[in-house]
């Protein structure tokens, strides 16, 4: 563990690396450092703003949930735990949540529209539409896309429809019409290929 | 229960639970090091998933957050207690610590356990205060009864194995310090009826339990408890 930390520090140092910069800066944010946090938001807003607007759709709510999504981290930020995963990864985590979250209670009241999801599921090669033109983004967005491939076309189904949909596993079974237990197995058995062909490491 | 919570991990991360089962895979967590491992690995998957969908935000929105930020206050951060496992390990042992002097205490002074066979038993069983518990074991059947006004138990069995050669029951009055001996029997033919007068230190106790050990007792339990109940 003290390795892991020293070896973060000795990234955090690097100033052409973004992810190490922005490690650098939630750090220093969580120190009140507004002009830090300014810089953080600048590197993952496009991640936020793009998790939050593909679950919730509506680019009005999106632009809601991501100042909340903002404000949260803020105030989390003196909290932010790096052995616990990188600021993108903090970041999105966060994000997703939310955006499920209003989804969901705003759909207590009221039967969602689920065909768009189904119709039309975030394809891995429809990804390409939303992202940004940034060189980063570009890249994970083909990384992405190339493990996604991998998958089988039910547990991409599955992945996708729970991940981007913003769907439970229950939910997804349903429109899946597929049994629940199955619908878990395959998200799970996405997830660990998709850690494998990404080479995630935490 | 638990080997499905295991393989709620996936799911979780991408925030596919019912809330029922999120807040039930995160209390499970709390004590879980390879569902937290299995966490934090697609937790850094789901956090790919949403790099890949990255769409600029319109600019106003930079100005909003900013504008939030400069008026509102940040969480404390946690103090991480890294020595916090340790010292209640600690403090676990010397509460054992405590609990064997204390047992080995009352055990010295409790040569007193005067078990004075038969009479006085009626006298507990009617107490005001006296109160009933069977304890659970595998063989044949144990009650205490015993009143705090008193100061004595009456322990009750019929169908008892032979503790065996140079061994008795021993009583356990166990209170928050731990154990404290409260008498010694041998059944006869299986069965067993003594009052025991309690140290004070044995009054209202959590919970009972009886132990085989060598002739004469022990000052802290030495055996496995054979039989036991809360209160």
């Amino acid at each position: 563990m003290d390795d892991v930390a020293r070896f973060r520090l000795l990234r955090a140092a690097e100033p052409d690396d973004p992810k190490a910069a922005a490690a650098n800066d939630l750090r220093l944010a969580g120190r009140g450092d507004e002009q830090a946090f300014a810089r953080f938001y600048d590197v993952v807003a496009p991640t936020v703003f793009g998790t939050v607007l593909r679950v919730v759709r509506s680019r009005a709510l999106a632009e809601e949930v991501t100042q909340e999504v903002f404000l949260e981290l803020w105030r989390q930020a003196p909290r932010y735990d790096a052995d616990r995963g990188a600021p993108t990864t903090w970041a999105a985590t966060i994000a997703h949540r939310r955006a499920v979250d209003r989804v969901r209670s705003e759909e207590s009241s009221r039967v969602r529209d689920d065909r768009h999801a189904r119709t039309a599921p975030v394809e891995h090669d429809t990804v390409a539409e939303t992202v940004t033109d940034e060189a980063v983004a570009g890249y994970d967005r083909a990384r992405v896309a190339r493990a996604l491939d991998r998958l089988t076309d039910a547990q991409r189904e599955a992945v996708t429809l729970a991940y981007y949909g913003g769907h439970t596993y229950r939910e997804v079974a349903v429109l899946l019409d597929t049994p629940e237990g199955t619908v878990k197995t395959r998200i799970r058995d996405g997830l660990i290929k998709l850690r494998d062909f990404l080479e995630v490491t935490t | 229960m638990s080997d499905d919570l295991h393989h709620l991990a996936a799911a979780y991360a991408l925030d596919a639970l019912d809330p029922d089962e999120r807040a039930a895979f995160e209390a499970h967590l709390e004590h879980c090091e390879s569902c937290r491992a299995d966490v934090a690995d697609f937790g850094a998957v789901a956090g790919e998933l949403a790099g890949a969908t990255a769409v600029a935000p319109p600019a106003a929105l930079r100005d909003r957050v900013l504008a939030d930020v400069a008026e509102t206050r940040q969480e404390r951060p946690v103090v991480r207690r890294l020595d916090e496992p340790r010292r209640r390990q600690r403090s676990t042992m010397l509460l054992a610590v405590a609990a064997a002097v204390v047992g080995l205490i009352a055990g010295a002074a409790i040569v007193l356990t005067m078990s004075d066979r038969g009479s006085g038993a009626d006298e507990v069983l009617s107490a005001a205060d006296a109160i009933t518990m069977p304890l659970e074991g595998t063989d044949g059947s144990v009650r205490v009864v015993w009143s705090d006004e008193l100061g004595r138990a009456v322990v009750v069995g019929s169908g008892l194995p032979d503790p065996g050669e140079g061994r008795e029951y021993e009583l356990w009055a166990i209170v928050e310090s731990g154990p404290v001996p409260a008498g010694l029997f041998t059944p006869d033919d299986g069965s067993v009826e003594e009052v025991f007068d309690l140290d004070p230190s044995a009054t209202s106790p959590a919970a009972w339990g009886v132990t085989n050990e060598p002739e004469g007792g022990s000052p802290a339990p030495t055996g496995d408890i054979l039989y036991f109940a809360e209160v």
